[in-house]
């Protein structure tokens, strides 16, 4: 956030002050003895007049005036001197603010990270399948938010993250994740520049998570191959993230933990105020637009 | 690939062991696991694995690039870590043979990385 050349820079302004301060003086000094040489004065000499014997009540006058811009420059530069100082208290107060939120970031996303892997040891301890798949699809919740965090302590701001970028690697994530027992599931991933707050984008990449798990899980028969999009494009005030398969198409009720995904994915556009709309024709298209965002 | 004898240096005890049982599911055998870059010289110079996952942020006077660079007998090792800035890459990028993996890494990413080291 903060410019050391600029920092440098500013640091010289005060001293600068306070030359022109002097040079203001001079230049008085020397405008008034022009004055005199040309008008008040005429027989004597220019160097007389200006150093080396002006007369006493001019000398009185030129010190005054160079005097006052002195003081006035002096002051000027006292001042400046004091702002210069507290702008660089300011910005290094800024620099550890942002190393302290970075650090915070970063140590969440770990915590997270051992959250998830802890999920991962009980995942491997579960005797049965319906027990494994949904410890994987927490362990998979966990990681959408680990990865804000770290997209978080990558920016400059610590508040907004590029949401496209994001949304592509938790795709990604989620692919390796689940993709190697569907290796028949083409996968495709394309966005528009989206940025986001955290506020948003936690939310976003959790519903993200919950239609991509939900369409590996149940959008397609056993062993057949299909196709998952998943698209985020700008819009005025906002952005839309669609997730469409060509899949059978889901069945709310097949259920008990594709009802809570559903649940959790109402839950949460209804939190960042974002508008959810669920097409069930040939293959299902969940369109969640979003109020807030700012394109890139 | 199946066999293929790996150390863990990794010091958060959890995702060693997460990482320990994780391997073991994708048929790799996991011969030694430690979070100190020292203990890693140690067991790397008497007992030699195929390939080393190597965490770099490490409670230890040392990383796990410098361990690396130390231990240097041709073992591959894959650096796995959260750390990615370009520094951190390009000191991991003198070791080789070595790779980048950041976390987190699923499954799939392990294997993918251990097939193209070996």
């Amino acid at each position: 956030m903060t410019d050391e050349r600029g920092k440098i820079g500013s640091d010289g302004r005060h001293r600068r002050v306070l030359y022109l301060a002097v040079l203001f003086g001079a230049a008085i000094w020397l405008i008034d003895a022009l004055l005199d040489y040309y008008v008040f004065y005429t027989g004597k000499g220019f160097w007389d007049i200006l150093l080396l014997d002006p007369p006493e009540h001019e000398i009185y006058i030129r010190l005054v005036i160079f005097c006052l811009a002195l003081a006035y420059g002096a002051y000027a530069s006292h001042l400046l001197r004091r702002t210069e100082l507290l702008n660089r208290s300011l910005a290094d107060s800024l620099d550890q603010r942002e190393l302290l939120l970075k650090e915070i970031h970063h140590r969440i996303k770990n915590n997270l990270q051992v959250v998830s892997s802890l999920i991962s040891l009980q995942a491997g301890q579960a005797v049965r399948d319906e027990d494994r798949e949904g410890l994987e699809k927490l362990g998979a919740r966990v990681d959408s938010i680990s990865l804000v965090h770290k997209h978080l302590y990558r920016t400059e701001n610590l508040s907004d993250i590029s949401l496209d970028r994001y949304l592509g690697e938790l795709v990604e994530h989620l692919r390796n994740l689940f993709g190697p027992s569907r290796p028949e599931v083409e996968v495709l991933f394309e966005s528009e520049p989206v940025h986001s707050d955290v506020k948003r984008a936690i939310p976003c990449g959790l519903i993200a998570t919950e239609l991509v798990q939900n369409a590996y899980t149940h959008a397609f028969a056993p062993d057949a191959g299909g196709r998952l999009e998943i698209s985020l494009k700008a819009n005025k005030g906002g952005f839309v993230l669609s997730v469409a398969d060509d899949g059978p198409g889901l069945d709310a009720s097949s259920d008990a933990e594709q009802g809570l995904g559903l649940t959790l994915i109402e839950s949460l556009a209804e939190q960042i105020g974002a508008d959810l709309v669920i097409h069930a024709d040939n293959g299902t298209r969940a369109v969640l637009s979003v109020p807030g965002g700012q394109r890139t | 690939m199946s066999g293929k004898r790996i150390m863990i240096v990794e010091d958060e005890a959890i995702t060693a062991l997460s990482l320990k049982m994780r391997l073991n599911g994708i048929g790799f055998d996991v011969c030694h696991v430690t979070g100190r870059a020292s203990e890693a010289i140690e067991l790397a110079r008497a007992d030699p694995p195929d390939a080393i996952l190597m965490d770099i942020r490490l409670e230890d006077e040392m990383d796990g690039i410098e361990a690396a660079r130390i231990i240097n007998q041709g073992i591959p090792v894959i650096f796995h870590s959260a750390y990615a800035d370009e520094d951190t890459l390009g000191r991991a990028q003198r070791i080789a043979p070595s790779t980048f993996l950041e976390k987190p890494a699923t499954d799939a990413m392990l294997l993918k990385s251990f097939e193209a080291m070996f």
